[in-house]
């Protein structure tokens, strides 16, 4: 097969595995917890995660892959008003979807270094990927952040 | 804890060029910002004059509020200004002696998705969980393109308490 032809046959097979796992892990989510969107989201987050990093390329290293989608992320939902709209998308998604690829704790750091340098609304992500809450439900934003923070140095993750 | 309570509220800032690309109706001139970029509040929030939640319906407590008994619709977020003593109105101008709250509805879900203020001088927004700005109008954030807000579908107004206006005159006399 002609090298072009071949890169576009992966790209679409890869596009169309990740759409399937995004179809699958909605429907999921729906029978959850129909009437709380953004449990909903955290669960459609938690679903993509188990059912499509096994078929990912490791290829490239983890902080590579996590800078694009943070970036992406940033530069699709940065103006919304809604959090609830831009958990769910599939940037913030497929970084969820990252920590099956990581080892060592890889994912929680970079998603706890990113949130001291560049104070976002990572705590459903982390909540994701690590199944603990250390924020309180009376915590405020920085609290939040704290919060999480203290966790990591804890845990010795950062 | 002051300086590191700072730190938790700080994004990096848009650039000038960045927002005008984002919102190509900005120009220089025609917007300000005025404040640094923070995930802590929305431009609901800011429309209500709180700068420590980030309002979305259906969350409570902590960094999250949403008024009881509001609908995440456009009737609710008007009804939830008309309880505060707004009235509808058609006029998109700034009008001194009123404040006055636009509300800007997306274009591929018809739901409301930003909010804009005027004390009375000039329109002000939050800008998702970046800077707030001040603009001249409310058509500068209107459109599909990039991260413009659809259109306005509704504009309420209420008038500036005397209360306030007399206490801000009391306040300069004692100053002078």
């Amino acid at each position: 097969m002609p090298k072009e032809c071949e890169t576009r046959y992966t790209r679409g097979k890869e596009r169309f595995t990740r759409d399937c796992d995004y179809a699958y892990a909605r429907t999921r989510a729906r029978l959850s917890y129909p009437t709380h969107p953004i449990r909903r989201a955290y669960d459609l987050a938690l679903l993509i995660g188990r059912t499509s990093v096994n078929r990912r390329s490791t290829e490239r290293p983890l902080a590579q892959l996590f800078r694009e989608q943070v970036d992406i992320w940033k530069d699709q939902t940065s103006h919304l008003s809604s959090i609830t709209k831009a958990v769910a998308h599939p940037s913030y998604l497929r970084i969820i979807g990252l920590a099956k690829e990581s080892t060592g704790h890889e994912i929680e750091r970079l998603l706890l270094h990113e949130l001291e340098s560049e104070p976002d609304h990572w705590f459903a992500a982390l909540s994701a990927v690590t199944g603990e809450d250390p924020v309180k439900t009376e915590d405020d934003f920085d609290e939040a952040v704290a919060a999480w923070l203290t966790w990591g140095r804890k845990k010795g993750i950062i | 804890m002051g300086s590191q309570e700072g730190h938790y509220l700080i994004l990096r800032n848009l650039t000038a060029s960045e927002l005008e690309a984002k919102w190509p109706k900005l120009r220089s001139g025609n917007y300000a910002v005025r404040s640094r970029a923070t995930g802590r509040y929305n431009c609901m929030a800011f429309a209500n004059g709180d700068d420590r939640h980030w309002w979305q319906a259906g969350l409570h407590g902590g960094r999250h509020y949403w008024p009881p008994k509001t609908s995440d619709t456009l009737p609710g977020w008007v009804d939830l200004f008309i309880k505060q003593g707004y009235e509808l109105t058609d006029s998109r101008q700034i009008e001194a002696g009123f404040e006055k709250i636009a509300i800007y509805v997306d274009l591929v879900d018809m739901l409301p998705g930003h909010v804009a203020k005027s004390d009375g001088s000039v329109w002000k927004s939050k800008l998702g969980r970046i800077q707030d700005i001040e603009h001249a109008s409310l058509d500068l954030l209107e459109g599909d393109k990039h991260w413009e807000y659809g259109i306005v579908e509704r504009i309420l107004r209420r008038p500036i308490k005397r209360v306030a206006k007399r206490k801000a005159t009391r306040k300069r006399k004692v100053a002078s």
